[in-house]
This record gives C-alpha cells, sequence and structure tokens, in this order.
C-alpha cells in the first residue's frame, strides 16, 4: 500500500459478535470472526488494509498479538500495534486508527479486539483472578480485593458525597436489560426489576450481581479509513491521573471530565451537542460516576435521570448504549468497551432510528477509573 | 554508577505507617518508590505516622479473588484517610462505616496487611 494524504478518519465498517458463551472458539476464532463482519460491512479485501491495531487477550497472553492476528488473518499491514489500557484500550485503539489516517501513515486501519474470556479454561474464576491484579501488588491485591471490590469502594465514598443510594444505582441495572431485551446478541436479555436488583446476591457491597456485568466471550472491529464515509471521528481525548483506587486524588475529579473535554474541544461541540451515547458500564457505579463527572448528568441524578426518561429513546430521551452496555451486552474484555462505539456508529447510520441524530460520544474507562479515552463522532 | 536501592514493599517499619519526605523539594508520598515523584530526587527521609484516620470507603467482599481468601468471605477492605493526608488500604471490622475514626492495630510482622479498627469514643 502506498501512503494516503490523511485528513479525516471515517469509519468504514464495523463488526460485533454475539457476546455470551461462544464454547469452543479461541482468542484468534472471535477476533476473525469480527474482522471478517468488519471487512464485509466496509466493503474492503485483505490488501486493502494497511494497519492493525488490537488489544490484549488475558485468555491468549502474547509478546506480539497483533502481530499474531495479522499472520492468521491473512494481512500484511504497514503499520501494527498492540495496546494494554485495561477497559479503555478498544478506544485507545480506535483514536490510535484515527491518528494513523489523519497523519497520513495508513489508508485503512483495522481495529480488532475479543477473547473467550467466559468459556476459556479456568473460566470466571480465572478472570476474576487476573483483573483483581490491577491493584496494587503490595498495597492493595494482598488485601484480597477483587475488581468489583475496588468499584465497591468508589460506590461507598460517591454515595457518602452525593447521596447515591443503592435504588439509584439498581435504575442503571434495570434500564441496560431493557436496552437488551431487543438485541439477540445480548449476553443478558431477560427483564429485571428494581426488587430484582436489590434483591441479587452481594458481591462486593454496595455492589450486588446485578450491578455487575456479566464476563463473556465475544469480539469487535472497527475499521478507520481515509476513504469518505457517512461517519467521522472529530475529536479524541484521553487522560490518565491514577492507576490505583488508593491513589485517586478525587473521585470526583478521576480524569474522566478532562478526557471528554479534550475529546469535544477537538470537535467544537460540548455536552449538550450531543445526540447518542455510549458510556462504558462495568458496574452501575461507573457509568453513574462517568455520567456525573462528564456533565451529561448532574451530580447524585444519574438514578433519578434515567427515572425520569432522559436517557430512554421511547420518552424522547437521549440513547445511551443501545445494546445494553457491559452490563448486558456483555464484557468480554477490550471488545467489551467496542461495542458502546459500534453501537453509537449503528445509531448515527440510523440503522435503529432515522432520526436518531447526528452527533455522537463513546467513552470508555480503564483500570479503576483509571484511564480514560473519550471519542466524538459526527454523520453527514 | 550506583544500583537504585530496591523500594521498600512494607507499607510499615516496626509499629508505624511510614511514609517519605523529600528533603529537596519537601514532597511528601506513602509508596516507596526510592526517588521523589515529584521531583526525581532520591534523598528521601523516611518518618513515621499516627496510624490514625478517618474511613473513606468500605466494602465487604462476598465473594473471593483467590481460592486462599475464599475460607474468609465475607471480609470488610477499607480506604482510610489517614490524618497526615494519606490514602491507604487495610482491613477492618465489618460493620465500620465511611467517617468513622479509625487506628492501624499492628498484631505480629510489620510486614502484614493494614488492620484498622475504631477508636474508642474517649480517644477520638
Amino acid at each position: 500500500m502506498t501512503r494516503s494524504k490523511g485528513g479525516t478518519a471515517y469509519i468504514g465498517g464495523v463488526g460485533l459478535t454475539p457476546f455470551g458463551r461462544l464454547e469452543g472458539l479461541d482468542t484468534l476464532d472471535l477476533m476473525s470472526w469480527a474482522a471478517n463482519e468488519c471487512l464485509s460491512n466496509a466493503g474492503l479485501i485483505r490488501a486493502e488494509v494497511d494497519g492493525l491495531v488490537t488489544g490484549y487477550s488475558t485468555t491468549m497472553p502474547h509478546l506480539m498479538l497483533a502481530t499474531l492476528f495479522a499472520e492468521h488473518f491473512g494481512i500484511e499491514p504497514s503499520y501494527c500495534n498492540g495496546l494494554a489500557l485495561g477497559g479503555a484500550t478498544g478506544c485507545a485503539a480506535i483514536m490510535l486508527g484515527k491518528m494513523l489516517v489523519e497523519s497520513g501513515q495508513c489508508g485503512n486501519v483495522l481495529v480488532v479486539a475479543g477473547e473467550n474470556r467466559l468459556s476459556s479454561k479456568g473460566g470466571r474464576n480465572s478472570a476474576i483472578q487476573t483483573l483483581a491484579q490491577v491493584g496494587h501488588a503490595d498495597f492493595e491485591v494482598p488485601y484480597g480485593c477483587t475488581i468489583p471490590g475496588y468499584y465497591g469502594l468508589l460506590a461507598s465514598e460517591y454515595a457518602d458525597r452525593h447521596g447515591v443510594r443503592e435504588v439509584d444505582l439498581a435504575e442503571v441495572a434495570v434500564h441496560m436489560r431493557g436496552n437488551a431485551a431487543g438485541r439477540s446478541g445480548a449476553h443478558l436479555r431477560t427483564p429485571v426489576s428494581i426488587e430484582d436488583v436489590m434483591a441479587s446476591k452481594p458481591i462486593a457491597t454496595p455492589l450486588k450481581l446485578l450491578d455487575c456485568c456479566p464476563i463473556s466471550d465475544g469480539a469487535a472491529a472497527v475499521l478507520l479509513t481515509s476513504r469518505p464515509a457517512q461517519i467521522r471521528i472529530t475529536g479524541a481525548g484521553q487522560a490518565h491521573r491514577h492507576q490505583h483506587v488508593s491513589s485517586i486524588g478525587s473521585i470526583d475529579e478521576t480524569g474522566a471530565a478532562l478526557s471528554a473535554g479534550r475529546a469535544l474541544a477537538q470537535a467544537g461541540r460540548t455536552v449538550d451537542d450531543i445526540d447518542v451515547l455510549g458510556i462504558y458500564d462495568s458496574f452501575t457505579i461507573t457509568l453513574t460516576m462517568l455520567l456525573e463527572e462528564i456533565g451529561f448528568s448532574a451530580r447524585g441524578r444519574t438514578g433519578i435521570d434515567l427515572r425520569e426518561g432522559r436517557y430512554d429513546v421511547s420518552r424522547g430521551g437521549k440513547p445511551m448504549n443501545g445494546h445494553g452496555g457491559l452490563l448486558s451486552y456483555g464484557h468480554s474484555g477490550v471488545a467489551g468497551g467496542m461495542a458502546h462505539f459500534v453501537e453509537v456508529v449503528g445509531s448515527l447510520r440510523g440503522d435503529r432510528n432515522a432520526d436518531a441524530g447526528k452527533s455522537g460520544f463513546v467513552h470508555a474507562d480503564g483500570g479503576v477509573l483509571s484511564s480514560h479515552v473519550s471519542i466524538v463522532l459526527e454523520a453527514e | 554508577m550506583d544500583l537504585p536501592t530496591p523500594r521498600a514493599k512494607s507499607i510499615s517499619e516496626g509499629s508505624a505507617v511510614r511514609a517519605y519526605r523529600c528533603t529537596d523539594c519537601g514532597f511528601e508520598h506513602l509508596y516507596a518508590r526510592g526517588f521523589c515523584p515529584r521531583c526525581g530526587k532520591t534523598d528521601l527521609q523516611p518518618f513515621s505516622l499516627s496510624g490514625e484516620g478517618r474511613v473513606a470507603s468500605v466494602t465487604v467482599l462476598h465473594r473471593a479473588p483467590t481460592p486462599e481468601y475464599e475460607s474468609k468471605v465475607p471480609y470488610a477492605v477499607a480506604l482510610v484517610d489517614l490524618d497526615e493526608g494519606f490514602r491507604v488500604m487495610g482491613h477492618g471490622p465489618l460493620d465500620v462505616v465511611p467517617g468513622a475514626r479509625v487506628s492501624a492495630v499492628f498484631e505480629g510482622s510489620s510486614d502484614a496487611p493494614l488492620n484498622f479498627q475504631p477508636l474508642a469514643k474517649a480517644d477520638q
């Protein structure tokens, strides 16, 4: 491939597998599935892909996953990279794809991630143990804390500071399950009530089972291209202020607003301009804190806003995580954080509703609200 | 050139939580690095903290990360804002709540994880 002239990064195509238990498929099988769907959606052949960005896979740890995938999938990119920023990896990879296209380094960048986090050997137990290592090796992990535990600590302090009650968090779980109900690919589709969430077993108080996303198999892919298309990326930003929950300077300034502000400024937009939202929701508290720090909802208001229909399309609200988010579509690692992006692209294309709007915003966090990546999209 | 000194992996020394003050810029930090994370200088003065503070947040774990911890559920993990301004993780009683005044209790090895107990009213 020759270097393109660069300029604007457009979304050439997207691919998303069902999430859930996809027995027998490993990381490479799942990534290939999503990548094939994505190229088909983009109308591209393999030889046209000159850039590849992958994430990591906890079920297939590898020194060079991107190169491994390139060989397996049958492409010979002129640029290749594998990123690791926890749950923010997918959006960070998309941001890198945008930069590669804008700079002219690449013409068609495939971003792809996937893993069999649920059905792999060790399954859920192994995933929980692996993920807990995001805590401080000396000063947190030895306390037997888990990812739900780190977020339980955030929820405890946030409730104390902003009056967020457990029933307010439950609204998030109910809403995401409602969104997933109509999606055949979603891991969890059975509707739940506030009472169901409140009665679910405690995991890491105040978080209960239904406040937590499931652990899923699945994959997602996005193609960034210099070739003009309906959707383009107009802004991207990041922020990294801490890694460990005990080192967060302030739970009200985790970096989410900084990241979003950088992306929105680049796009020349404000939160009020955004029509469609894709916001990371590993736990009910995650979505609550991100919405409120970025400014889509006022402090302590997310549960109330959900009850009042602010994010309910059928009541005139803004669409948010229409696929059901991590909480219900499912969480397969890096691909879980990319599913929101795929969903927002679909909404802006009018797949769900012809009048969905023109401006989209996607935000992901990795670790314990540690790494933040925000992306702004616009439809023609 | 001298090799850097390996950093301390324990939060405490003897029966006290230990922090570090940069003798050059004065910045104080808790997690040992062997250098000042603000200015990068390596001349650090360790100092002892009172071990007392206020609970910022607490979670009770009902799902353990490893088989080793399974027999211990439910157990509480708290973040404590020490009076000197540092935030640390520690174990504590199941019924401890945000806002409670607590003090680190040292039993046995100084390498053991921190354990906080509520301060009696008279001590607060």
